[in-house]
């Protein structure tokens, strides 16, 4: 990998809090052009990491290089080529939501001709159009995060940062959202990203890491890491589950198969008997109807945890 | 043969660097005016009433102060007498104030406790509030965060204090303009000098210690207070008024620190009075500040979130 595809690098990177160790000599590289997903459990170093990242705080030891500066020489410069949506965002409660963001488009560097047509751009985005007058402190949850959202995205930057983006955010507004930072990843930009929900996460993720305790378990993308933890499960519409059953526990090597409703969901113990299923049941004159893989994210950190011991 | 560099002439390296941190400046300097602005609008949510109320008290107390010294009619040479009777009917104690004592000490009180209170009230909302944690997700420093919440203090500080100025003027003093805005001038600027130099000593002190045990509002605050409290003519005053004469003769040693008492001193000379300031306790504060200012840059925003 070109050293100018990298959008981070973290070397060895630690931080400790009196005798607490937040993050253990954490290394790992984010690739331009990628949604880099920072996965752990709560008090795992996920929010730490990033606020190192940021040039927030000093790290105890070890460096990173974001967006070509080291956070160790310039932490403020780091902060040029990104922006930051934490996790609890805090706002001037009585300013309205026009001027807060007309404020922060300012400190983001537009001047006054690129102000309004950047506002206009993000309140489109999330849809803050109705609460342009409004007061922040009489917004909900979700409206604030919408808000935070905004915020963010006023800064024209290479990189994003977001700790829990998506809380309080109804489920078709998490889609626009996702779209944008799709639009916005091809161009080449980056997304740091940190939740809890891995499930939702599939959805926008290139590259998976995750964390616990401060120490990182494990980097790659879904399919390797479902491929190196997850034994290859599969849920099969057909046209006759209970015969389907029969059939592939005669055929193939199963870790378990059973019968839900019209489908039949199997575990297969080989990989490569993957290809085998379709031949078998076509043979057996079963129509397939559908077949989806199954295994969550979730299940492979559960299984990452299990596995290095994590989980006390 | 090594070439001699002709410091005229700039390599491009240089040159890129050299613009590269004007640009930066630039760029630090509109973030700090947004901020500044910003404040300015949403002034309301930073102790707006206070600051009326203060304004208020302060001016009834200047009106009266200087319906009372109307009598006088030299800025520095006219010895002005105040009849000052002491509690417990003891005889009465007599003061000599020149008229600089009373417009130079008004403006000096009402410069210090506006700006003061500016800085305070503007940083402390920010801060406990928690939005400076915002802020500090831009390419800002506690630096630059510091240096707008001091440019706010100035200016909201300069209007309120406005009045002070104009006070003489109105009640018809009769005094020049240019020496009359002098005093204001020069109660101001130390004013501002002191928070300024309380709030990067505060920064300084939490490089050291690592931790933020006194805040740039509160050590500029007691600094303010020090330099009016150990002034020559407090001293002298509450020594009277209190009965205290030794207690406060005592105290009076620190007098020459006191930057608001050195302030008097230089009006005075320029002015023609007789008395001159020391111009050496001038350079603590701007070495104290010129220090502040470089351990700032050392601090990281952490500082907020461990508040």
């Amino acid at each position: 990998m070109d050293k100018s595809d990298v959008a981070i690098e973290a070397k060895e990177l630690s931080k400790d809090f009196g005798s607490t160790q937040a993050v253990k000599s954490v290394s790992f590289t984010v690739n331009k052009g990628e949604v880099f997903g920072f996965f752990g459990p709560n008090g795992a170093g996920k929010t730490t990491t990033i606020r190192l990242l940021c040039g927030l705080t000093k790290p105890s030891s070890g460096s990173a290089i974001v967006g070509g500066h080291n956070i160790m020489h310039d932490p403020t410069g780091v902060r040029r080529h990104l922006t930051i949506t934490p996790e609890e965002s805090i706002f001037y409660e009585k300013m309205k939501v026009g001027a807060y963001l007309k404020f922060f488009a300012g400190m983001a560097g537009h001047t006054s001709k690129s102000k309004q047509a950047k506002i206009e751009e993000v309140v489109k985005i999330c849809e803050l159009s109705d609460f342009m007058n409004k007061r922040i402190a009489v917004l909900s949850h979700g409206q604030r995060q919408k808000i935070s959202l905004a915020r963010a995205f006023l800064s024209d930057v290479p990189l994003m940062f977001f700790d829990e983006p998506f809380q309080g955010i109804d489920i078709v507004h998490r889609k626009l959202l996702r779209e944008y930072l799709r639009e916005y990843v091809k161009k080449g930009n980056t997304v740091f990203f940190t939740s809890h929900n891995l499930i939702e996460a599939e959805h926008i993720v290139d590259r998976f890491a995750f964390i616990d305790r401060g120490t990182l378990l494990k980097i790659g993308t879904a399919r390797e890491l479902r491929d190196q933890y997850l034994l290859p499960r599969f849920s099969i519409r057909v046209s006759d589950p209970v015969k389907a059953q029969r059939i592939l526990s005669e055929g193939l090597q199963l870790d378990e198969c059973i019968v839900k409703g019209d489908e039949v969901v199997v575990t297969l113990k080989n990989r490569e008997d993957v290809s085998k299923i379709g031949g078998l049941l076509s043979t057996a004159g079963l129509a397939v109807l559908e077949m989806r893989l199954l295994g969550t994210m979730e299940e492979v950190f559960l299984k990452i945890q299990q596995k290095t011991g994590a989980v006390a | 043969m090594t070439q001699k560099k002709n410091p005229a002439v700039e390599s491009p390296e240089e040159h890129s660097c050299r613009g590269s941190f004007s640009t930066n400046a630039r760029n630090k300097l509109k973030l700090i005016f947004t901020m500044v602005r910003r404040d300015i609008s949403q002034i309301h949510s930073h102790g707006l009433p206070l600051l009326l109320l203060l304004s208020a008290i302060l001016l009834t107390i200047g009106i009266a102060s200087f319906i009372l010294a109307k009598s006088g009619n030299g800025l520095t040479r006219l010895t002005w007498t105040v009849l000052i009777t002491a509690g417990g009917g003891n005889s009465p104690v007599f003061l000599t104030m020149t008229l600089l004592h009373v417009v130079y000490g008004y403006s000096v009180a009402v410069t210090m406790i506006l700006v003061s209170a500016a800085f305070s009230l503007s940083y402390n909302s920010e801060v406990k509030k928690g939005t400076v944690r915002i802020l500090t997700c831009y390419p800002l420093s506690v630096f630059e965060i510091t240096v707008a919440k001091l440019m706010y203090a100035a200016i909201i500080g300069f209007i309120f204090a406005a009045p002070v100025f104009f006070l003489p003027l109105v009640l018809g003093l009769d005094k020049s303009v240019v020496d009359l805005f002098a005093v204001f001038a020069t109660a101001y600027v130390l004013s501002l000098v002191i928070v300024a130099v309380g709030a990067f000593v505060a920064n300084a002190i939490t490089v050291v210690t690592k931790k933020m045990y006194i805040q740039p509002p509160v050590l500029a605050n007691l600094l303010v207070v020090f330099s009016f409290f150990t002034s020559s003519t407090i001293l002298n005053l509450l020594g009277q008024l209190l009965d205290l004469v030794p207690v406060f003769q005592a105290v009076s040693q620190l007098t020459p620190l006191s930057l608001y008492h050195q302030g008097r001193l230089l009006l005075s000379s320029v002015l023609g009075g007789p008395e001159f300031p020391n111009w050496v306790i001038f350079l603590a504060p701007i070495a104290l500040l010129v220090l502040g200012i470089w351990l700032s840059f050392k601090l990281w925003p952490d500082i907020y979130e461990r508040e």
